[in-house]
Order: C-alpha cells, then structure tokens, then sequence
C-alpha cells in the first residue's frame, strides 16, 4: 500500500468512526456556546399562581406543606419542604418545586424536565468520568488526524500546494484575527 | 444490512435519551471513600474550623441546585439559615437539578475561601422569562444568603462522591 492510499485508508475509515462523537461535540458545543441564552440542559415550565391560604414560618412544616401542595398542584408528588428566614416558602417536588411568598400569597410553580438528546450530549461533553476522559482524548487525537489526512487527500489545482493551501491559512488566519481584537 | 445498523442505532439513541429520567445520575456517585470521617452537619456548623483540608461526609437537604452552570449545590441541616457550599469538580462536572429537595449524603475536601468568593454570581440567562427570571433571582438571593450567614459563610465542601438517601 502506497503512501496516498494509506491516507486516504486512514482518513475514511477514521472519518466514519468518530463521526458519531464529532456530531454530539459539535451540537453540545454550540448549545453551551449559547449557555448565557438559553438552558440547553432542562426545561422549565412554570406557573404563577395566588393564594389566600395562610403560611407562617412558624408553623411551616412538612405536613402543612403537604397540604398546601394539594391545593396548588394536586397531582405534585411532595419531597420536602424549606423555609428560610425571610418570606419565601419552597415546596420540593418530584421534578421541580412550589415558591410562595408569604407576605404577598404570590407564588411560583415550577416544573424542570431534561432536555432530551441535548442534555445527555452536554453531559458527555463534559466528562463525566475518567473512562470518558481517556476516551475523548483519543477521539480529539482521532479529530487531528482526519483533519491532517484530509489535507493531502486531493491532488492538483485543488490540493494542499494550491487552492488547499489558500483556504487552509484562511482558516488559520480568522482565529489569530480574534485573538487580536479580543 | 447497514439499514439495519442505522434503524438500531437511532433507536437505540432515541431510547436512551427520551426514556432517561435522570435517576441513575442523580444517585450514581455512591463510591465513598475509605479515608472520610462522617460529620454531623450540626457539628460542622459548630467548629468547621476543625475539617479544613479534611475529607468528610456530611448529610444534609439539597435546598439549591445553580439553574444555569449547574457547578453550586447547597444543602443544609436542622437549621435552614445555614447553608453548606458544594463546589462540582472533576468527579460531577454539574450537578443535576433531579437533587433539588433530596436529602443527601455527600463526601468531600473541607476548605475555606474568602466569603466572597462563595457568594460569586451566577451569569443570568438573558433569554429567560419572567417566572424563570423571577426564580433565578431567588437563586442569586440563596448565594447571597451564604455570604451573609453566622456560620459556614466562608466554607466550601469540593464535591467528591454521593448518596440520595
């Protein structure tokens, strides 16, 4: 095997291997990009609701909590109950909580869900273990190599000495540019 | 054949993410270490002076999870007042909102900062509405709760492992 099959060999075949991985970094990437904008990890559902039933701090218990719950949010399955100096009182729920100020009887039901197929790439984008930390090290060793194989693949007016070359300082050049106006 | 592949691996892929509730992570940290001395949350409140640079375990209720970078957990004993600072690490990058109101046992280093740094704001999602904006500022007002409590102001527990009890 010749040096340019070996390359393009390599290239191919490493492509389609760490295509999957490339994807879910690239999406969790730009969702964590936009982090300040959005919460790519959960959804919150919420409602604001008023009401006239009575909460002082100090009689708040978990059994008065789980009264209250039943007025607010029937179907809410009760965790437990904080109270902290001040006049919010929080009811923890199976995925999510109740808010209510006491002064005012404002309160705010709010329901935190996963974001599916979003939440679990962000969790894997950010290491989740020491296994997958190994594991990604290979993969961006993996990125490199494709993105260097990539470059001598094609020959001729096209290729790395040409219109490759061009493009390639191109991309070199767009960062550094950054790096000078930050 | 590659159909095949394709058809079980996008199954596979849809399955694991949309049937995914979130209690294998929540309770998955469970490996305590064997060189951690169990605390009393009451205790530490007491003399926390006595666990710096110390490896414990302390049980308490997780009464905030940080909506946004997920990296600031608080949780608190008998006294609702004091809330104990856990700092997510190299073991749980962000801890998972499914904690909140979960009573917990967690392991890790004892250290003491500066009050302020405990009480460093979170950046607020600009995109937010105002029910969330509205619970996230209650977030901002636990931190700062911390920063001015009688006791643990200054301490921060760097997340090792945990438990849901």
């Amino acid at each position: 095997m010749n040096l340019s099959k070996l390359n393009r060999v390599t290239h191919r075949d490493l492509g389609y291997l760490i295509a999957g991985l490339a994807i879910i970094y690239a999406i969790s990437g730009i969702t964590l990009n936009h982090k300040n904008d959005w919460n790519s990890n959960y959804v919150f559902e919420n409602r604001t609701f008023t009401t006239n039933i009575p909460v002082a701090k100090e009689s708040f218990n978990d059994d008065i909590a789980r009264e209250l719950l039943k007025s607010i949010q029937p179907d809410a399955k009760f965790k437990t109950s904080y109270f902290p100096t001040g006049d919010k009182a929080t009811i923890f729920i199976d995925g999510g909580f109740v808010q209510i100020n006491t002064k005012t009887g404002e309160g705010l039901y709010q329901r935190i869900s996963r974001r599916p197929i979003l939440y679990q790439f962000n969790f894997l984008h950010y290491n989740p273990g020491k296994w997958w930390k190994y594991f990604s090290d290979i993969f961006c060793l993996a990125l490199i190599v494709v993105t260097v194989t990539g470059m001598f693949i094609i020959k001729g007016k096209n290729g790395i000495t040409k219109r490759g070359a061009i493009l390639t300082i191109a991309g070199i050049i767009l960062p550094l540019l950054f790096l000078f106006i930050y | 054949m590659i159909k095949r592949i394709f058809s079980f691996l996008l199954f596979t892929a849809l399955i694991s993410s949309c049937g995914n509730t979130g209690k294998k992570d929540v309770s998955s940290k469970s490996e305590n270490s064997d060189n951690a001395t169990r605390v009393d949350f009451a205790s530490l409140v007491e003399n926390p002076g006595n666990f710096i640079n110390k490896n414990i375990i302390v049980e308490g209720k997780v009464v905030h999870v940080c909506t946004h970078s997920g990296k600031k957990m608080f949780i608190v004993g008998d006294n609702p007042d004091v809330r104990l600072f856990i700092a997510a690490g190299e073991n749980m990058p962000k801890f998972p909102m499914e904690l909140l109101g979960s009573k917990i046992e967690v392991e890790g280093m004892i250290t003491r900062v500066a009050g302020a740094e405990v009480a460093v704001n979170e950046p607020k999602p600009e995109a937010a509405g105002d029910a969330e904006k509205k619970a996230n500022g209650d977030n901002c007002e636990t931190e700062a709760a911390v920063a001015a409590q009688s006791s643990l102001a200054d301490i921060v527990m760097e997340y090792k492992s945990h438990t849901v009890k």
